[in-house]
């Protein structure tokens, strides 16, 4: 059996308060980083003190819409309106961070949301500011391409592909890793070396056909008739001439 | 914030238009009223041919408050306008509609069929 919690946090404070279903261990979990994810503690049966648990970084999950398993007075007390949303969302008016607990969110009568950090965004949007004007907002920074070669310059190394190494069905790695090593004129000896033969197939072959056809024209010449049919002789040559062209 | 006197738009398709608070139900000097408090209220104005009429009084229940409103998380929401859902004795919605963002905190308030309703909750 897994506990759950129920994360409640106190408005002007920076650490939440975390409230365990099973004990009433009161833990101020310091915020770390921008989301933090919280994965489900043991049950506290494994005779771990909670601040043990945290120290050992195992991570807690809350989860928003289930019932609290927990002691009786904890679960009267769930209250979908206070759960809280664990995630930094993004001023609409600066392109700040909101951090959960801060900013004011304002639902206009055509069910539109705005975000903003604080009441200074708030402000200028009432009072129909651009945000592109104002040197500090992030719309601004962008359009006007400030701290962007920072951004290049990463996107540009993630760009680099290593050379793929590894076997595939139809080639080993140690195929692919000579082919890979050859050098580009033993490449061309080779291409060259496989042309030639191909060539001088074609020439065999044509040869071939050439003294079967003397062979028939003489045999036809001298037997006055052609017993062998006329369809036959070009049949030869033309299945000769499609093998070698291929 | 609402007090006597003020005027709210109407969320819901019962047939009124804009009501006016006339008193706010709970105490006997409550002064102000938030989002999920019941007030009494007038029609100022009203869609014709419906059950409803102008100056006519009714109960309705505020949803949505210029005034912000201030959850336990630390969320802070401010709505566009001041509006109300006219509801009857038991808190049943009149209308068969609403229109408009409803906050969660109606249901709460035990307000869970105009929360059903609701196209938008947030």
């Amino acid at each position: 059996m897994q506990a759950k919690f129920l994360l409640r946090v106190r408005p002007y404070r920076k650490a939440p308060l975390l409230q365990l279903g099973h004990c009433d261990y009161r833990i101020y979990v310091m915020v770390l980083q921008d989301v933090f994810a919280l994965r489900t503690v043991q049950n506290s049966s494994e005779q771990q003190s909670p601040t043990e648990i945290l120290k050992g970084k195992t991570i807690l999950k809350v989860i928003e819409k289930n019932i609290i398993s927990g002691s009786r007075s904890q679960r009267t007390r769930y209250n979908p309106a206070t759960t809280m949303v664990l995630k930094t969302e993004l001023c609409r008016f600066s392109g700040a961070k909101i951090y959960p607990g801060k900013g004011i969110r304002f639902i206009r009568s055509d069910s539109q949301v705005f975000l903003f950090a604080n009441s200074k965004c708030k402000r200028y949007f009432h009072n129909r500011l651009r945000p592109a004007k104002l040197t500090w907002t992030a719309v601004y920074r962008k359009q006007h391409k400030k701290d962007i070669a920072a951004e290049t310059v990463k996107k540009r190394r993630r760009a680099t592909k290593k050379p793929y190494s590894r076997s595939i069905v139809g080639a080993t790695l140690e195929v692919i890793q000579k082919r890979r090593t050859e050098k580009p004129e033993v490449r061309d000896a080779a291409r060259e070396a496989a042309l030639r033969e191909i060539k001088e197939r074609i020439k065999k072959t044509k040869d071939e056909k050439k003294a079967k056809k003397a062979e028939v024209m003489s045999k036809a010449q001298k037997t006055g008739k052609s017993n062998v049919p006329k369809g036959a002789l070009p049949k030869g040559p033309k299945l000769g001439g499609g093998g070698g062209k291929r | 914030m609402i007090q006597p006197q003020t005027h709210l738009n109407v969320a819901d398709n019962s047939g009124a238009r804009e009501l006016m608070c006339i008193r706010i139900i709970g105490a006997s000097n409550r002064r102000y009223a938030h989002i999920g408090d019941v007030i009494v209220a007038v029609i100022k104005e009203a869609v014709p041919n419906m059950p409803l009429e102008k100056s006519e009084i009714v109960r309705a229940v505020i949803v949505r408050t210029c005034k912000e409103l201030k959850r336990d998380s630390g969320m802070i929401i401010r709505y566009d306008d001041n509006a109300a859902v006219v509801i009857d004795q038991e808190g049943n919605p009149k209308g068969t509609r609403i229109f408009g963002a409803i906050p969660r905190e109606l249901r709460q308030f035990n307000f869970t069929k105009i929360v059903s309703l609701a196209p938008e909750v947030l």
